[in-house]
């Protein structure tokens, strides 16, 4: 089974992720950091041989936005793909996001779109949900 | 008056001739006393001549000195001929001093030009106009001028009346930063709601559509079926008014780094709500913007863009910026319907929307001409100093 971190400070929006990922995908969320920072703390004090496999970040996080925590952790740990995953559908927030390192950009109100993304970046491929593409 | 000026002594014969003569000379005093005459006529050995009587130009005199304005006179080529009292005092400059001295000499060279210019149109009807002299200080004092001709070719001059505008400046500097300020509440009071809508509401949202699709697991009846897809759709719709809203409220995309990019979305969504297609010329990025700025600029830009949906008849409108002389320039024109906007824009009721948009620009610093003509389009133009750099 994958193992992820889910980084969503919405804890409503976070409970129903954690649900969802695991019936529906047979995804594993390892924990849930509600901050950028809290995030951070726990990557680093995750054991060397517990890796996990995919951190889903939601893009507006409080003080540290989910834009830049991809950034830190593409500089910290390379190899950790990063799935965002937000409300808004903003190029703008794309843009930032691809080139923050991210593998893709789904939205939270199509569920299947965060299944989909969430399956084709950890086969290693990248993903953006339909309607970013349209756009 | 007579002329007695050529009596002889010898002619005198009669004290009753005396007496009204008497009378006749201490009534011609007592109406110079009293400054009831200007002038009088005198025969002399080169014949008839009108002498004016210095101390008639004493009420003038007494009233240009004590008035509030600076009342300055010129010669053509500018020299101070004279001035009084106030003008010296609003420079703090010593008057004697001030006379014979060049008045351009006294403007801050950028607005030298702007006076010649003012001095040219004098010539054939006054000018009223906002200059900054420099007192002895070398400090700027903003005032009106009013620059009247004087006289005739033989003997021109320039007369000028010189009004301190000093406090009415900074009455609308004032008025100016708190209509900024208020600005800035709305803006950020905006940015709050749209941030409550997207962070909370639609997330619950969110949560409960995805919710609901573990109900559709269990075994359910058709109908059961088909209510919770209904639910689910209603839920997507809702979903798609807060996210509209929230973006209508505090469009994100201006979190970026340029005007240009938020239009660039703004034509996007045009096309998409309204099928208005916005061709976009941008010479300049304009990303020095402050953050409000660029929303109130975004605002209005919307805010015109709706016009051309509403009035123009067309369905093609074009957004143009530019940056020229330290001034951004942002046009937004369509060739519609047009109107006459000599007759519209004094009429609060027909330009209701345009006028708030217009009062709130020029509260905020920036200018606006609008350009329209009955079946010759419309082309709004607005102008604001680039010296809003990023807060």
């Amino acid at each position: 089974m994958c193992s992820i971190l889910l980084v969503e400070d919405h804890k409503i929006m976070a409970e129903t992720l954690v649900r969802i990922l695991r019936a529906k995908g047979n995804f594993h969320v390892e924990d849930v950091a509600e901050s950028a920072e809290d995030a951070l703390e726990w990557l680093s004090e995750r054991p060397l041989d517990h890796k996990i496999d995919l951190a889903l970040v939601d893009v507006v996080l409080p003080r540290t936005s989910g834009i830049e925590l991809v950034s830190m952790i593409q500089e910290k740990y390379p190899g950790l793909p990063c799935l965002m995953i937000s409300g808004r559908s903003a190029g703008h927030y794309v843009k930032r996001s691809l080139a923050a390192g991210a593998r893709g950009y789904v939205l939270k109100d199509d569920l299947q779109e965060v299944m989909k993304g969430v399956q084709l970046v950890l086969e290693g491929g990248m993903y953006l949900s339909e309607q970013i593409k349209d756009e | 008056m007579t002329d007695k000026n050529n009596i002889q002594p010898d002619d005198l014969d009669g004290t009753e001739e005396l007496k009204s003569r008497l009378a006749e000379t201490e009534e011609t005093l007592r109406a110079i006393q009293e400054y009831m005459v200007d002038a009088f006529v005198v025969n002399r050995e080169n014949g008839i001549q009108v002498v004016t009587l210095n101390e008639s130009e004493i009420p003038y005199r007494m009233m240009v000195e004590s008035m509030n304005e600076g009342a300055i006179t010129l010669i053509p080529d500018g020299t101070i001929f004279y001035c009084n009292g106030r003008f010296s005092e609003m420079l703090e400059r010593d008057c004697e001093k001030l006379i014979g001295t060049s008045f351009q000499a006294l403007l801050v060279p950028e607005e030298k030009e702007k006076f010649e210019e003012c001095l040219y149109k004098a010539q054939s009807a006054g000018r009223r106009e906002e200059f900054n002299l420099l007192n002895v200080h070398e400090k700027r004092v903003p005032v009106q001028l009013s620059i009247y001709q004087l006289g005739t070719e033989e003997l021109s001059g320039i007369a000028i009346l010189a009004t301190n505008i000093s406090e009415r400046i900074q009455a609308e500097e004032k008025i100016r930063a708190l209509a900024t300020e208020l600005a800035r509440a709305e803006q950020d009071e905006r940015h709050r709601i749209s941030q409550v809508l997207h962070d909370d509401l639609q997330q619950r949202l969110f949560a409960v559509k995805a919710q609901l699709s573990f109900l559709k697991d269990v075994n359910l009846s058709a109908d059961s079926y088909r209510e919770i897809d209904q639910i689910q759709t209603s839920l997507s719709e809702s979903i798609a008014i807060t996210r509209n809203l929230s973006i209508d409220l505090s469009p994100i995309v201006l979190q970026g780094e340029g005007l240009t990019e938020a239009v660039t979305w703004l034509a996007f969504r045009m096309k998409e709500q309204y099928d208005l297609q916005v061709d976009i010329e941008a010479k300049e990025s304009l990303g020095q913007l402050d953050y409000h700025t660029r929303m109130l600029l975004f605002q209005s830009i919307r805010e015109l863009l709706f016009n051309v949906v509403k009035h123009a008849g067309v369905l093609q409108a074009k957004v143009a910026m530019e940056q020229i002389d330290g001034r951004a320039y942002i046009s937004v024109s369509d060739e519609g319907k047009g109107f006459d906007a000599e007759t519209v824009m004094p009429n609060p009721q027909a330009a209701h929307g345009l006028l708030i948009l217009r009062d709130r620009l020029l509260l905020l610093g920036c200018q606006i001409d609008i350009l329209s003509k009955p079946g010759g389009g419309t082309r709004i133009v607005i102008g604001l100093p680039l010296e809003r750099t990023s807060a």
